[in-house]
């Protein structure tokens, strides 16, 4: 018997594009022969508040970007993340409240059977948390599923992951933890424990994202930018990384499928600027390539025009592995923006981190996308483990020469991170020992084999890299949110919340 | 590319690429600074005569503004990312690169002293919502340089 449930986006996601999981997700019901609703939380919440709210909103941002991935892993009051929203100012706290019931009573009103919680990230969990008890607060037996990659990738106060947490906490019925497209047609049957989804194996038999909920003028763009996902995975095993525990295998969709994606989203909702929610796109070259055909035959045929652009994460391969051709053809097939995780102008840390690189191919890369006309935003690590001062000075000297790169647009922006985060689930935080990762009297780590490098050693670089940025006249992402976080924490001189 | 005007920009820029957005703004912002530093009369950009054209070509107004001025008549305009946006990185890119161009061409200003020089030329403004937006990526802009400090500071300790 069919069922029915309204899926919420709820922040920090993006303004500029619909949710990709809502999409994906209200198709892949469909196709179970299910009725699925979508709000977008986050664009809602944006949209109602930019004319004359903006102050809420901002402070609002700032409190959805707490990183809990510090959070204490030992015991700590409940009430301290559960009312967390009782920090906000009292005329934000009251915006938010009157939102959030507004909202609640929306949904509820579809007397759906079902409510589904997205929770993309790290971002997304206290917002998740307000939402959730207000949902309770107003109608305490409505069933609420959780998923998304928030919900897994780190645990609180000994539970294995947030879900858990929530569920203990009464403020959850289930939780999906993994690819959703299956496992939540299986809940809406009937499926009552939190369900560990398998890895779907052939990504192409999937239907495509359903937008048809989503009004594209909402978001500031003008573009209608659509998300697309080629892979799941990784196939490299950088250190720093916990990919690997979110997703065992890498699979990817054929070339020919992302394109008939793209195509289809051009037809129908006319959007020209794609989003690929990839690890990487080009981590496999056997699937970038075809992908790469395939855009370039669909340009041939008409199916799509040159206004269609897209983007991605994207990994820089030594110049033998990753020759000019494929720059060429990237640009043929409508390359826009890459992403790069450049992380260290020093080769040692390179290698350290698995990224076995050296300068001259980095050199290359930006040299190429220079002469092909393709914009990259450039992503750092400041204080990896084994980073020593020779090591950022390495780095400093790099955005010091790339300047140029800057000046003639190839580099869009900088994002300078909060420093070197030990992820649990990541090959440094699996084997600590190897590392010499251990934690000093405020739950800052360390390691043992740098020991130079404490915290306040990683953000002082981090500030200097943010000076000599500021002098040369980057666009550095996020500078304020980042900065006011990387404050707040050396108020406490830790790194934990 | 075709050849267009500075007032066209808003027509413009939705069909040209992220890359080319990106140089032609950044080219914008070097010409701004050569030309006054080539012309200390310069006091204002003429927008119906300054055009692109694989560069800019500006045309300026004749008039006694000192680099101050000069700097909020360059940094008020929409294209240098003057408007409202919830964390404006970008506004905070243009006056970071300007002011690096400054000095590049010797034109020597305390940093601190420029951002409350120009802050103070936008509260004179006559256009509301300019002013409004620039007043408020000011007040980001120095938020930034507040918490800068704060950190420095606390790492002095």
């Amino acid at each position: 018997m069919p069922k029915s449930i309204t899926l919420i986006a709820v922040p920090r996601t993006s303004i500029y594009m619909p949710s990709p999981a809502l999409s994906v997700l209200k198709a892949s019901l469909q196709h179970h022969g299910h009725v699925c609703n979508t709000v977008d939380m986050n664009i809602e919440l944006y949209n109602c508040s930019k004319e004359n709210n903006l102050d809420e909103y901002n402070e609002l941002d700032n409190y959805f970007q707490a990183d809990l991935r510090y959070l204490k892993q030992t015991d700590f009051p409940v009430s301290e993340l559960l009312d967390k929203s009782k920090s906000l100012s009292t005329k934000t706290f009251e915006y938010y409240q009157t939102y959030l019931i507004n909202l609640t009573e929306s949904v509820l009103s579809r007397k759906d059977d079902w409510i589904g919680i997205s929770i993309l990230s790290v971002n997304s969990i206290l917002p998740a948390i307000d939402l959730c008890k207000t949902i309770k607060n107003i109608s305490p037996t409505q069933k609420i599923v959780l998923g998304g990659p928030g919900v897994s990738t780190f645990g609180i106060r000994g539970k294995s992951n947030f879900g858990e947490f929530m569920i203990e906490q009464k403020l959850a019925t289930t939780y999906i933890q993994g690819e959703g497209e299956n496992a939540l047609a299986k809940v809406l049957e009937g499926e009552t424990k939190p369900i560990v989804a398998e890895q779907i194996e052939n990504l192409d038999d999937y239907p495509f994202p359903d937008y048809s909920d989503f009004d594209f003028t909402k978001y500031d763009n003008k573009n209608n930018i659509v998300a697309i996902t080629g892979s799941r995975g990784c196939v490299r095993n950088c250190t720093f990384c916990d990919i690997k525990s979110a997703w065992k295998h890498f699979r990817y969709r054929s070339g020919k499928n992302i394109a008939d994606e793209i195509v289809n989203h051009f037809t129908k909702y006319g959007s020209t600027e794609f989003h690929f929610t990839d690890s990487l796109i080009n981590g496999s070259l056997k699937a970038f390539g075809e992908f790469l055909d395939s855009m370039i035959e669909a340009k041939e045929k008409g199916l799509i025009d040159d206004s269609v652009k897209w983007q991605g994460q994207f990994i820089c391969r030594p110049k033998h592995q990753f020759p000019e051709q494929w720059y060429a053809r990237m640009k043929q097939a409508g390359a826009g923006q890459l992403h790069i995780g450049i992380e260290s102008g020093s080769e040692s840390v390179l290698k350290d981190m698995g990224k076995p690189l050296k300068r001259s191919d980095i050199d290359f890369m930006m040299n190429m996308l220079l002469k092909y006309e393709i914009q990259c935003d450039m992503l750092m690590i400041i204080g990896y483990p084994t980073e020593t001062k020779v090591d950022f000075d390495d780095t400093l000297q790099m955005i010091n020469d790339y300047k140029i790169y800057n000046d003639a647009g190839v580099i869009s922006g900088i994002n300078l991170g909060k420093t070197m985060v030990v992820l649990p689930g990541s090959p440094i935080g699996l084997d600590k020992g190897h590392w010499g990762i251990d934690y000093d009297e405020n739950d800052n780590w360390i390691s043992t084999k740098n020991p130079s490098l404490n915290y306040q050693e990683r953000v002082s670089r981090r500030i200097q890299a943010q000076k000599v940025c500021e002098d040369l006249g980057y666009t550095i992402r996020w500078p304020l949110t980042t900065l006011k976080t990387i404050k707040s924490g050396l108020e406490k001189k830790s790194e934990t919340i | 590319m075709k050849q267009f005007n500075l007032n066209e920009w808003h027509i413009v820029r939705p069909g040209l690429s992220k890359f080319d957005a990106t140089k032609i703004i950044n080219n914008l912002t070097y010409e701004m600074v050569c030309l006054r530093n080539k012309n200390k009369t310069c006091s204002k950009i003429n927008l119906d005569k300054s055009y692109y054209d694989n560069k800019w070509n500006l045309e300026f107004e004749d008039g006694d503004a000192n680099i101050f001025e000069y700097s909020y008549e360059c940094l008020r305009m929409p294209q240098l990312h003057n408007y409202q946006m919830p964390e404006n990185f970008n506004f905070f890119k243009s006056l970071d690169l300007f002011f690096r161009h400054l000095k590049e061409f010797g034109i020597l200003v305390d940093k601190q002293d420029w951002i409350e020089h120009i802050a103070w030329y936008a509260t004179k403004d006559t256009d509301q919502k300019i002013k409004k937006n620039f007043l408020e990526n000011i007040r980001q802009y120095k938020e930034r340089t507040k918490i800068m400090q704060e950190i420095t500071e606390l790492l002095d300790v």
